[in-house]
Formats: structure tokens, C-alpha cells, sequence
């Protein structure tokens, strides 16, 4: 087994905020990896980095060797690194089976012939099972589906990483088994996936190994069930809790 | 099922149009002729506007610097010797250039601030041709040659309105069209999915000048002298936005259908109500905004016959391939 995907001493300020601090973490070719924490943790700023999509302070992100921090979203996700978002972001007005060609026809490396793109697309959205949805404008579609299709859009660009931010959360009992299958299959496709995730069981039941964030700093790191009993992790989701009950009360 | 007359209807219909404009000089006087001049001048300014205020969801509240631009250059041109043909490639290439230099700072800016900065460039290209008089003449305006090329201008025009209708027809269809229209809906997201929006941004507004120059170099040749007020005044402004808005932005037929309703409107007004048309603008823009923010074409009674004959919105990249 090889690494894939390496942060070292990763550091984010939003003005005086700490939103990732000193994060190192590496992550093997064909793992599904956790990544949780209570919220404002700093994981959808970890994702942000590590796509391009914001720069860290501080820090590199190393993708197969190459150091990729500092270079845009743009060439990151060609190179091979393709994300969904945790509040859904998919273009509203175009069409389910257009939202994922821009995944074929500007997220790979290599762009396919144009008489291909249409079924290269199609084919990803028959995988997440909107085969049937794919002249549907976007905006039309429900929550469920949008977050199908995200993420059928992410693997349109043939990633070797794939980060997925809380796709579970909101779902039902047999939609998060349905899509729990999907990430085996796409972990089948020798894709990596990085996952985010508040429902604790799919990250037993996925992940091999988790990283805890708490206030921007790794807490703890392993594989889930060490993870779920280190006291540290503990405190900080009762921590949490006990925070939040406070502020509704 | 009806994507045989999807891909054949659209090309007879232009064939049809170019057909019966062609012929019609023919049949018609002057006056409905320079009425159609006038007409195919605001469609390309609309049509070529929609390529960024539309596709890509920018405001470019400044798109008639271009056409003011194309203008003065192919006038000057021409009053260096050059033949037409000379002076428009070069109101055409000088636009064009223009266009790529100002994209970097503008495209910098987004929403209201890029239609502001837009609309700036407009009171610096009328600061400039009011005062560089050596080259522009001034306030005083520029003429070209005189000659009557009234009937030679038209079938320009109408062939430049033509053809600027059938290149957004084709970018619609395209990868890089994709690309536009999802820079409007998400551009960070676009970027994030592999898209080089910075690149995208600037070539469509280097695409959007050249029919707005050219068509700016044909007015030219048309009137034979020109003004700062009269290409880089408000009204010249305005009219591809507003025809763009009032027809429904975005779309093929939009342009189309804002440029013909509003020049009609503007004839039966013009002749009763003189210096109203600005106050149109106005009045338009507010109608259109309280009343169909999608413009004519998204309307009930326009929109099922437009998808009908496949010109409508859903016909985009991934029914043709
Ligand atoms: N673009 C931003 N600007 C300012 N603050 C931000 C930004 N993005 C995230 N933050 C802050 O950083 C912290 C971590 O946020 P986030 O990474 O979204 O947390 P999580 O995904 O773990 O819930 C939060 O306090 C959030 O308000
Ligand atoms: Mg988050």
C-alpha cells in the first residue's frame, strides 16, 4: 500500500479564528477514511484545502508525491482530486445529465471525444440511479437526488480521491444503506474516499481507519471503535452536546 | 421524438429569413428598409450582449463601448484610404484587443460592481473620443466618405445579425456554452469541477466585441458620421440590455424577440412622442422586472411554441450529442 494523499502541519486562520491547526495526516491508495468532529470542527475547511478551493496558512498537501497546495481548484480536480459539498451546490438550471458532462468534459485529465462525453455522463448518473432524471433541470430534483448527483458529478471526473462532505446526513434508513453500497462500489473502483460524517454508523461500518478534528486541532486518530472510546473524543461530543443544550435551553 | 426537426427546422428558418430579407429590397421602400438596418443593428447588440449578460450571468452594462469603438475605428480607418473591408477587420480586431485587456480587471469584480465598472468604461470611452480630436474630431464627431451605401449596408447588416444569431445558437450547443452557463449558475464551482473560468470569462468577452464592432464599423458606413453622444451615449447603452431583459435572457430567442418588440414599440412612439424612448428604457426595465422577470420568452403564451420548434432553453449541449 502506498500514500496517496499527505497533509503536513496544515495551519487555516479565518482573521483571528483557528479554524485547522498543525494538522498531519496521511491517507493510503484504496482506504476509506473518516474524517469527523463536532461542528465548526474545521472538516469542511480541511476539504476546502485540500481542493484548492481556499489556501491554507500554512502548510503543504502532497497528492501522489507532488506538493498541490497553491495551485487552483481548477487543476487540482484534473489532476485527480473531486469533491461534493455539504450544503449542495449543483447548477440549478441546467440539466442533471449537464451538471454531470461538466464533471467529463472539464474535470479529467484527459478530455474524451465529444461523441462520448453524453454517455460517459449517463452512464455515472445510472450509477447513483438517476438514470431517469437526467433531463431533469437540477433545481427540480429533491434533496436525495442532488446529493446522488453530486456526487455522480464528482465521479465523472475520474478521481483518485473522492471527498465526500456528509452525503449521509439527511438521509433515511435504506437511502443510507443504498448509498453505503455506492461507496463500497466506488472504493471497488480503486478510488480513495475521504468522507466526512456526523452518523457515526456509517463511519464504522465504512471506514478503516478515522481522524477526530475538535476547535481546528486533530484529537484523535485510528481505526472507529478505538476512535469512538478515546476519552478525548468523548469529552469533546459531550463537550459539545452539554454546549448545545445550553445554548437551546 | 422530435429531434429530426430540432436539427433541420432551426437552418430552414434561417435560410427562410435571410431568404426574404435578401429579396426585400426589392419590394419595400427606404423607409422599412432602414427600419430593418436600425432592427438587425439593436438584435446584434443584443444577441452579442446575451453572450455574457445572459450565458454567463454577467451584467456588461458597458456593451456599446464596443460597438462605439468599432465605429470610430472603422471611420477612421476609412478616412485613411482603406477599403470597407480594411476598416471593419480593423474596428473588429482593435475591439477585440480592447475587449481582452479591460476582461482581466473587470471580470476581477462581480454582480452590480461588474456592471458598474462596466458602465465606467463607457464614460472613459466618451472622455477619450471627445478629446483626443486629432484622431476622433471631437465633440464635433467624425464623418467618412460620402457615398450612398444605404442598400450595400443593409444586406450587412442583416447578414451580421444573422450570422451572430446562429454563432450563439452554436455556443449554446457547445462544451465551452456548458461552461458559461454553469459559470452563471455556480462559478466557484464550475472552477472546482476543472473549468478555467478566468480564461472562459475573458474569451467571451472577447467573442461578445466582435459583432458588436462589426456591426458597430457597418453603422458607421451606414450614417456616415457619428458622435461621442451617438455611440457611446445611454441609449446605445441601454437598448441591448433592456431588448435582451424584455425578450428573456439567456436564450437564443430572447434578443430576438426583445429587439423586435421594442423597435416596433419605439416606431409607433417615435413618430407620436418625440425623446420618449429613453423614458421606454425606463419603463420597460421596471415593467419587466415587476411583471416577467424571465421576459417574453419564458412567458405562457411564448414558451410551449419555442421549445416546440427546438429554439426554446432544454435544447442545449446534451440533446445534440
Ligand atoms: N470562509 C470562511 N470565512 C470565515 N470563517 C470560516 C470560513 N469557513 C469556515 N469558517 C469557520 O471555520 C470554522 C470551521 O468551519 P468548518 O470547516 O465549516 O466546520 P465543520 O465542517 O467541521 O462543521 C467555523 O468556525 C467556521 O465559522
Ligand atoms: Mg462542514
Amino acid at each position: 500500500m502506498s500514500t496517496v494523499l499527505e497533509c503536513q502541519g496544515i495551519y487555516r486562520f479565518f482573521g483571528g479564528l483557528q479554524a485547522l491547526q498543525a494538522i498531519d495526516f496521511s491517507v493510503e491508495q484504496g482506504d476509506i477514511v473518516g474524517v469527523i468532529g463536532p461542528n465548526g470542527a474545521g472538516k469542511t475547511t480541511l476539504f476546502n484545502v485540500i481542493s484548492g478551493a481556499i489556501r491554507p496558512s500554512s502548510g503543504r498537501v502532497i497528492f501522489q508525491g507532488r506538493r498541490i497546495s497553491g495551485y487552483g481548484p481548477h487543476r487540482i480536480c484534473t489532476w485527480g482530486i473531486a469533491r461534493t459539498y455539504q450544503l449542495v451546490r449543483p447548477f440549478a438550471s441546467l440539466t442533471a445529465l449537464e451538471n454531470v458532462l461538466m464533471g467529463v468534459c472539464f474535470g479529467r485529465s484527459r478530455h474524451p471525444p465529444r461523441k462520448e462525453r453524453a454517455h460517459l455522463a449517463m452512464a455515472e448518473l445510472e450509477f447513483v440511479g438517476l438514470g431517469d432524471k437526467a433531463h431533469e433541470p437540477a433545481e427540480d430534483l429533491t434533496l436525495v437526488q442532488k446529493k446522488s448527483l453530486e456526487i455522480a458529478r464528482a465521479m465523472a471526473t475520474e478521481p483518485k480521491i473522492l471527498l465526500l462532505d456528509e452525503v449521509v446526513s439527511g438521509l433515511t434508513p435504506t437511502e443510507t444503506a443504498t448509498l453505503i453500497d455506492k461507496i463500497r462500489e466506488i472504493q471497488a473502483r480503486g478510488i480513495t474516499v475521504i468522507m466526512i460524517e456526523h452518523v457515526l454508523k456509517v463511519v464504522m461500518e465504512l471506514c478503516k481507519s478515522v481522524m477526530v478534528l475538535h476547535y481546528g486541532l486533530k484529537i484523535a486518530e485510528g481505526s472507529p471503535s478505538e476512535v469512538v472510546h478515546d476519552p478525548e473524543v468523548i469529552k469533546a461530543y459531550l463537550g459539545d452536546r452539554q454546549g448545545s443544550e445550553e445554548n437551546s435551553a | 421524438m422530435n429531434t429530426g426537426s430540432r436539427t433541420v427546422l432551426p437552418p430552414i428558418a434561417v435560410l427562410c429569413v435571410a431568404g426574404i430579407l435578401c429579396a426585400l429590397p426589392r419590394f419595400v421602400g427606404s423607409y422599412v428598409l432602414v427600419w430593418i438596418f436600425l432592427l438587425a443593428v439593436y438584435l446584434t447588440l443584443a444577441a452579442s450582449y446575451d453572450i455574457v449578460g445572459g450565458y454567463m450571468g454577467y451584467m456588461n452594462l458597458g456593451h456599446s463601448t464596443f460597438f462605439g469603438l468599432g465605429a470610430y475605428a472603422t471611420a477612421i480607418t476609412l478616412n485613411m484610404g482603406y477599403p470597407l473591408g480594411m476598416a471593419l477587420i480593423a474596428g473588429v480586431a482593435i475591439s477585440a484587443v480592447f475587449a481582452g485587456l479591460v476582461s482581466y480587471p473587470l471580470f476581477r469584480l462581480r454582480g452590480a460592481y461588474f456592471a458598474l465598472g462596466t458602465f465606467g468604461l463607457i464614460s472613459l470611452m466618451e472622455v477619450l473620443s471627445n478629446n483626443l480630436r486629432g484622431l476622433t474630431g471631437g465633440s464635433g464627431g467624425i464623418s467618412t466618405p460620402t457615398g450612398d451605401h444605404s442598400l450595400e449596408s443593409y444586406y450587412l447588416a442583416v447578414i451580421t445579425a444573422i450570422a451572430t444569431l446562429v454563432m450563439s445558437y452554436l455556443l449554446a450547443r457547445s462544451t465551452f456554452g456548458l461552461a458559461l452557463f454553469a459559470i452563471r449558475e455556480d462559478e466557484e464551482v464550475a472552477r472546482a469541477f476543472g473549468t478555467p473560468t478566468a480564461l472562459y470569462k475573458s474569451l467571451a468577452l472577447v467573442i461578445a466585441s466582435i459583432p458588436a464592432s462589426l456591426i458597430g464599423g457597418i453603422y458607421v458606413w451606414n450614417v456616415t458620421y457619428i458622435s461621442p453622444p451617438a455611440v457611446f451615449g445611454l441609449e446605445i447603452a441601454l437598448s441591448p440590455v433592456v431588448m435582451a431583459m424584455l425578450g428573456g435572457t439567456g436564450t437564443l430567442m430572447g434578443p430576438f424577440i426583445g429587439a423586435i418588440s421594442l423597435t416596433s414599440v419605439q416606431e409607433i412612439l417615435w413618430t407620436k412622442l418625440p425623446y420618449f424612448h429613453l423614458t421606454t428604457y425606463g419603463v420597460m426595465m421596471v415593467l419587466i422586472g415587476l411583471f416577467m422577470p424571465g421576459g417574453l420568452v419564458r412567458s405562457r403564451w411564448l414558451k410551449p411554441l419555442i421549445d416546440r420548434v427546438g429554439l426554446g432553453e432544454k435544447t442545449h449541449y446534451a440533446n445534440v450529442s
